[in-house]
């Protein structure tokens, strides 16, 4: 499972979720992980973790906003790290219908699912469990209507 | 008709009402519910039309509450909105007697497409 998805699909299935222009562009450097970085892990039907996607609060918030047009200011302070309930559990979303991305590449001969969200910050555990991966992506976003921008890390992680 | 959206995400459940309107599905009462386990509480004490649910959530999943509607004897068409969109599972949900099969993200085409059957028009 060390195929990555290519960034046309991820801009496309972002822009069909949000209804809203996406930019993605490969991000200047690697995301660094730290205490305020967001980490999705997917697992496969065994447990076994499979992807993970490591996201900053810039990110949470702007997609979070996005996905349920809360106002713009909302964002700015979500990423400015006072995320609400909604920006959260928004994102979460976000990251769950990714996954469909992860399942696109397997051709149905592994399913894998969201097993959670997880702040950096509240189990610093997540860490050991997302190795640097066998291939990764670096992606920088932005969302029109947004003044907030954010950066992913797409991991493949078994 | 009555419609009962069951999805985790509360802006998901916005989102597929806003859908149903642009896919020209208006005039139903519309109610939601969070998970699989709270769907089957409101289907064992109300009657519904439609089910529209989600798969993957927490306490009850999609496919869990619509083997639970069809052993408790609950005539509703079952329905699923879900990010899950392979073929394998598109089977399962059929094979367990799901009437339609909207994979996330969705548009309003596909909402019409999918749903003409169950609401007509």
């Amino acid at each position: 499972m060390s195929e990555l998805p290519n960034v046309d699909a991820i801009r496309r299935l972002l822009l069909q979720l949000l209804d809203r222009a996406v930019v993605l562009n490969r991000a200047p450097a690697p995301m660094k992980l730290g205490p305020k970085s967001w980490v999705a892990t997917y697992v496969a039907d065994s447990g076994t973790l499979a992807y993970a996607i490591a996201v900053d609060v810039g990110f949470i918030a702007t997609v979070g906003a996005a996905l349920s047009m809360v106002p713009p200011a909302v964002a700015q302070e979500g990423a400015k790290g006072k995320l609400t309930e909604t920006l959260v559990l928004n994102a979460q979303e976000v990251l769950n219908v990714l996954g469909l991305l992860f399942n696109e590449l397997q051709d149905g001969t592994v399913h894998v699912r969201l097993e959670r969200l997880v702040e950096v910050e509240k189990d610093p555990k997540v860490l050991e469990r997302v190795p640097p991966g066998k291939s990764r992506i670096d992606l920088a976003a932005t969302v029109a209507g947004y003044p907030t921008s954010g950066v992913m890390t797409i991991l493949a992680v078994a | 008709m009555k419609i009962l959206i069951v999805d985790d995400s509360k802006a998901m459940r916005m989102i597929v009402q806003r859908t149903l309107r642009q896919a020209g599905i208006t005039g139903h009462d519309v109610t939601e519910a969070s998970d699989g386990r709270e769907a089957l509480d409101r289907l064992r004490s109300e009657s519904f039309d439609v089910v529209m649910s989600d798969w993957n959530m927490p306490t009850m999943s999609g496919i869990e509450l619509l083997t639970a509607v069809r052993e408790a004897n609950v005539d509703v068409t079952f329905g699923f909105v879900t990010s899950e969109g392979s073929p394998a599972m598109r089977l399962i949900a059929a094979e367990a007697g799901a009437k339609f099969f909207i994979a996330k993200p969705f548009t309003a085409d596909a909402f019409a497409t999918a749903l003409r059957p169950v609401f007509g028009g």
